[in-house]
């Protein structure tokens, strides 16, 4: 009796030994001159929106590939912990507690402005510095701001401020606006700017109202867009606000072939669509205009450019290079240049760092704004268009803009009014 | 007037995409009395079987004809060995085993299924012959829309001849109404089953294939349309094929309207509607009064109101380990150590090893409440989400917006307003529905709960509450200050110590042993004098209230609360907790949710294997362990007393010698 009973408390133990050891156990920290340099990554790697994310990582992994082979920094490569959120806040700040406790305390943060409102107010807490690529609320360089939160893109106002004048330049008749937008922080932001800047921009140019209807919502991950095609139709715009991104954009563009819904519209002010035109299963529409925050027609003879579109090719396979992937290799070059300013990796000095040096990248030197750690970056926007056969889009141009000239005031911890 | 055709339009074709779903679901319950959670599963396999054999476009109408007719067939064969292996097995357990079973097979099938294709969205192009649109009227209608519509029309009459017009189908209704009888006239009733579970999984491969080009392919497909195929099926009369047909084309039209033309919630007035009919008129709207035949195209009546429930062998009540706690020694044991160890956690583990364990003794405290209702009251919640997720919005919304409310009153208010809301629900709920249809009401009430929160701006819609603050506690002399990771960790370990205890005070006290008696025998426990109705209602109202807590504990350890919390899958986790960790012991829920997040944690790099691995251990617990891991403990403890048992009779006899 006696032998059994501790054979079977050895049996427990052992278990509850093994289970605490291979989950719970508090990360040894090995150290040497020459270990990786750990960089996490959340990103949305599955899903409705995982071409985006599959976007920023394959740029993410250009960026290390190229510092790597320039000798990394110090002796000492890059190496990415990459992590798949599917644009849920809830699975990505468990993530981040996950990175904290394992010794990662660099993040590249999500393209999901939600996923980073969640994560932002908790990085001082778990001793991370996080430089988002894509996200946009306003928010997030405002009332929440935190500061170990970098942007590394632009926010709406930057984004659609130029983009929304070029459209009331170029399509001055276009009076009638209304569209359809994803339930989200960062899509509301844009569309809030985007509407908010219409109007300005028309009534600046040419003295004109412009009606901009209220926008439909959808939820993330939507199935069917008929009845929303439908009610969009019988709102009889000339332009549409097209605030989706992902599979998402890419269901509801092949879902309104068949109505020709887009027949009627003259001009569509859109997100990027955040994929490359060789992955997309559908063709994209005329009058496709997006933002873009870099394009190799308007960073030409930069010394990056190349390098980083040769090594797009060779990776991906595809010509059309994606905007996401570039932002997210600016983050990448920005944790670099600031490790190297700071010669350690310790948070507080890279925060540091980060907030007072430049950092070269494709779009050549540039810095975080110090008071709210924004980017200051030059972008632009394109104009897509159908092919003539098959899926995908042609680039008809790219319209540089000075973002970085039309940016708002700083003002952290205060919230931004348009 | 454009739009109002067009709604009208879109709305019969989404109701005929929901019958394509629903004929499957209502066919096996109409024959089996199964309600079977797994046909949404293994119409997205039909869709990811089309998808493999065709790739990404499908030349010709006849082309996809046939791809979901050999579809069809291939679905067929899983039909049979599903029902070989599973639903014959399962039919013969209680009801609330057999949800759960079929619950575990879709996981199981929808882990598989992430497993192998990903989680990545494809596009099936339709023919070009069904890829442009009609234009009547200045009306644009899709052609395959109109494709669907056709098919879905066809589907039925086909459905509907073979149930009353073919030898086959009248068999099959004969079962229904006599097994009995149609085996003694020499048929084989297990065959006509199988035909039928057959027939069912046929449809799903179909439907799975010809609604492929309608919209993008998911590992989501399943859940989104099993939802709408069960609305129908209920407010159509589960077993009913009529009845869902009608109930369909009602809904889709009802929705189409309603959100075109009204601008109201998407998707609520289908969960209003299933909920109204459940409490109203659970037979099904179509179904004549006093009828019990199904395929003549009216509906099964509803079990009994309050039926007793008849549990299985290996739950009944003198081998539970609730009514004789000494003979839980060993699970105890393991309870107590999983506490100590607990308790150690922040001693030596990381801060992200904390974190889970924080989470996991949380889930632990939601699944006892849960098992509490199941196990001792006899109802089964599939909405205990919504209480939880009351819990925590409660609490992220006040400690954000009114932070000078002390934390511990925030608590009690919201388990207040749980408990309260609780009440309500079991006042109307417990009082018209019981068995799977409470079970089923529970999950429509929450699904309209989950919408709610998703459309208010004060919650956060779908992004949530972020930034939530941890509080301090004021105790007049010193306060108490919960904002770093180990203090708020042990208030969550001893608030779960708390509620753990008072609940296994209640259950094992004079409350808890009339609430087993109800269990039991319901009509007797009334006859005795006990109000049945009002111990269960209570029973409900401290599970809400509990359920609540649990989510107020939630919201500042994770500083997010997010739609999430709300979902049907996290109102199924208190109850694959319990299955996993074994329903014979009040301790069952805690190890299941400790096995549960470790699972989840090793596994949290590939997406599925949780989800795979979970269902085919709860398949396993409900077809041959339904105590779970709990019951193979319990035997272990039981063999080592049956040692000393035998050597004192030796002693006896050797003394008699």
């Amino acid at each position: 009796m006696g032998k059994t009973s501790m054979n079977r408390r050895q049996l427990l133990g052992g278990i509850a030994a093994a289970g605490a050891a291979s989950t719970l156990a508090a990360p040894r920290i090995g150290w040497s001159q020459t270990a990786p340099i750990r960089i996490g990554c959340l990103q949305t790697l599955s899903g409705a929106m995982a071409i985006t994310g599959q976007s920023h990582i394959i740029g993410a992994e250009i960026a290390v590939d190229m510092i790597n082979d320039a000798g990394g920094i110090d002796g000492r490569p890059l190496e990415l912990v990459v992590r798949d959120t599917q644009v849920s806040a809830a699975t990505a700040v468990a993530t981040l507690r996950e990175f904290s406790g394992s010794g990662v305390n660099l993040v590249m943060g999500e393209a999901f402005s939600s996923v980073n409102l969640a994560a932002a107010p908790l990085l001082v807490e778990l001793g991370l510095a996080m430089a988002s690529p894509s996200a946009v609320a306003m928010e997030l360089t405002h009332e929440m701001y935190s500061p170990n939160f970098f942007r590394c893109g632009p926010n709406a106002f930057m984004q659609y401020n130029g983009q929304t004048r070029l459209l009331a330049q170029e399509f001055p008749e276009v009076r009638k606006w209304g569209g359809i937008q994803t339930d989200g922080a960062g899509f509301k932001s844009g569309w809030d700017t985007m509407a908010a800047q219409l109007r300005r921009h028309h009534k600046e140019l040419h003295n004109a109202e412009v009606q901009i209807n209220d926008p439909l919502l959808v939820k993330l991950g939507s199935n069917d867009y008929r009845s929303i095609i439908s009610q969009l139709m019988g709102q009889g715009l000339e332009g549409l606000i097209f605030q989706m991104q992902g599979q998402d954009a890419l269901n509801f563009i092949r879902q309104a072939e068949p109505f020709d819904f887009f027949r009627s519209i003259k001009a569509i002010a859109a997100n990027n669509i955040g994929a490359s035109s060789g992955t997309l299963s559908v063709a994209i529409p005329d009058f496709f205009t997006a933002s873009c925050y870099w394009h190799p027609m308007g960073f030409e003879g930069l010394p990056m450019t190349d390098e980083f579109v040769t090594r797009y090719k060779a990776k991906t396979g595809f010509d059309e290079v994606d905007v996401f992937s570039t932002m997210a290799h600016t983050a990448i070059y920005g944790f670099a240049g600031a490790i190297r300013t700071a010669g350690s990796t310790e948070t507080a000095a890279v925060v540091a760092a980060m907030e007072s040096a430049e950092f070269d990248s494709l779009h050549g030197p540039l810095a975080y704004r110090t008071e709210d750690h924004q980017l200051l970056l030059n972008g632009g926007y394109v104009e897509l268009g159908r092919p003539a056969s098959g899926t995908g889009f042609v680039t008809k141009r790219f319209v540089k803009i000075p973002y970085a000239e039309i940016i708002e005031s700083a003002s952290p911890g205060k919230p931004f009014v348009l | 007037m454009q739009q109002f055709v067009f709604a009208l339009f879109n709305g019969l074709a989404s109701g005929m995409v929901i019958f394509l779903v629903a004929a499957g679901v209502t066919l096996i319950f109409g024959i089996l009395r199964i309600v079977n959670f797994s046909h949404g599963a293994f119409f997205m396999l039909g869709a990811y079987a089309a998808f493999a054999i065709v790739g990404d476009s499908i030349s010709t109408i006849w082309g996809l004809i046939g791809l979901s007719l050999l579809v069809g067939a291939i679905l067929a064969i899983v039909g049979y060995v599903v029902d070989v292996l599973v639903l014959r097995r399962i039919s013969q357990i209680d009801e609330h085993f057999v949800l759960i079973g079929t619950f575990a097979l879709m996981l199981l099938v929808n882990g598989l299924i992430k497993l192998w294709w990903g989680l990545d969205y494809y596009f099936v192009a339709p023919p070009d012959a069904l890829n442009s649109a009609w234009r009547i009227g200045g009306v644009v209608l899709p052609t395959y829309s109109l494709f669907i519509i056709v098919v879905g029309a066809v589907l039925f009459v086909l459905l509907d001849l073979f149930l009353h017009k073919m030898w086959v189908g009248k068999l099959l209704r004969s079962v229904v109404a006599d097994r009995w009888m149609v085996g003694i006239l020499g048929y084989n009733v297990n065959l006509l089953y199988s035909v039928t579970v057959m027939l069912a999984f046929a449809l799903a491969g179909l439907a799975g294939t010809l609604l492929l080009p309608n919209q993008s392919l998911s590992p989501i497909l399943g859940e989104q349309f099993l939802l709408l195929g069960f609305v129908c099926c209920i407010i159509g009369g589960l077993g009913n094929v009529r009845g869902a047909f009608i109930a369909a084309i009602m809904l889709g039209v009802v929705e189409n309207l309603s959100s075109a033309l009204l601008n109201l919630t998407p998707g609520i007035l289908v969960y209003i509607a299933m909920a109204a009919a459940l409490l109203l008129r659970p037979q099904g709207i179509f179904a004549p009064r006093a009828t019990n035949e199904m395929a003549s195209g009216t509906a099964i009546p509803p079990l009994a109101p309050r039926a007793p429930l008849a549990l299985p062998a290996a739950l009944s009540p003198d081998q539970m380990i609730a009514s004789k706690p000494d003979r839980h020694w060993l699970l105890t044991a393991v309870v107590v150590v999983l506490f100590v160890v607990a308790a150690l956690v922040p001693l030596f583990a990381s801060s992200a090893g904390v974190f889970i364990v924080g989470l996991t003794m949380i889930e632990a405290l939601f699944a006892l409440c849960w098992f509490f209702l199941f196990q001792y009251a006899g109802v089964v919640s599939f909405g205990h989400a919504a209480f939880f997720a009351i819990g925590a919005y409660g609490v992220g919304y006040l400690l954000k917006t009114m932070a000078w409310m002390p934390f511990l009153v925030i608590l009690a208010v919201v388990a207040a307003l749980a408990g309260g809301i609780a009440l309500i629900v079991g006042l109307i709920a417990l009082r018209r529905a019981s068995g799977i249809y409470l079970a089923i009401l529970t999950m429509a009430l929450a699904e309209i709960f989950h919408l709610l929160v998703t459309s208010s701006t004060a919650l956060g819609r779908d992004d949530g509450l972020p930034a939530i603050p941890r509080p301090s506690i004021d105790f007049g002399l010193f306060k108490l200050s919960l904002v770093s990771n180990t203090a708020y960790y042990y208030f969550i370990l001893t608030t779960v110590l708390v509620c753990g205890a008072l609940l296994w005070r209640i259950a094992h006290g004079p409350f808890g042993r009339t609430l087993l008696s109800v269990r039991e025998d319901n009509v007797r426990s009334a006859f005795l004098g006990i109000d049945v109705a009002g111990y269960q209602r209570r029973s409900f109202v401290i599970s809400g209230a509990v359920a609540a807590v649990a989510g107020g504990l939630y919201a500042p350890w994770t500083q997010i609360v997010t739609p999430e919390v709300t979902g049907l899958m996290h109102s199924v986790q208190p109850m694959l907790n319990s299955l996993l960790g074994g329903t014979g012991s009040f301790f069952g829920p805690i190890l299941g949710a400790s096995v549960f997040s470790y699972i989840e944690y090793a596994t949290r790099t590939m997406p599925g294997a949780a989800e795979a691995i979970i269902g085919a251990i709860l398949l396993f617990i409900v077809l041959v362990a339904p105590e779970g891991l709990a019951g193979f403990l319990k035997l272990a403890g039981r063999f080592g007393r049956k040692r000393p048992a035998r050597a004192q009779a030796a002693e006896v006899q050797q003394g008699e010698g």
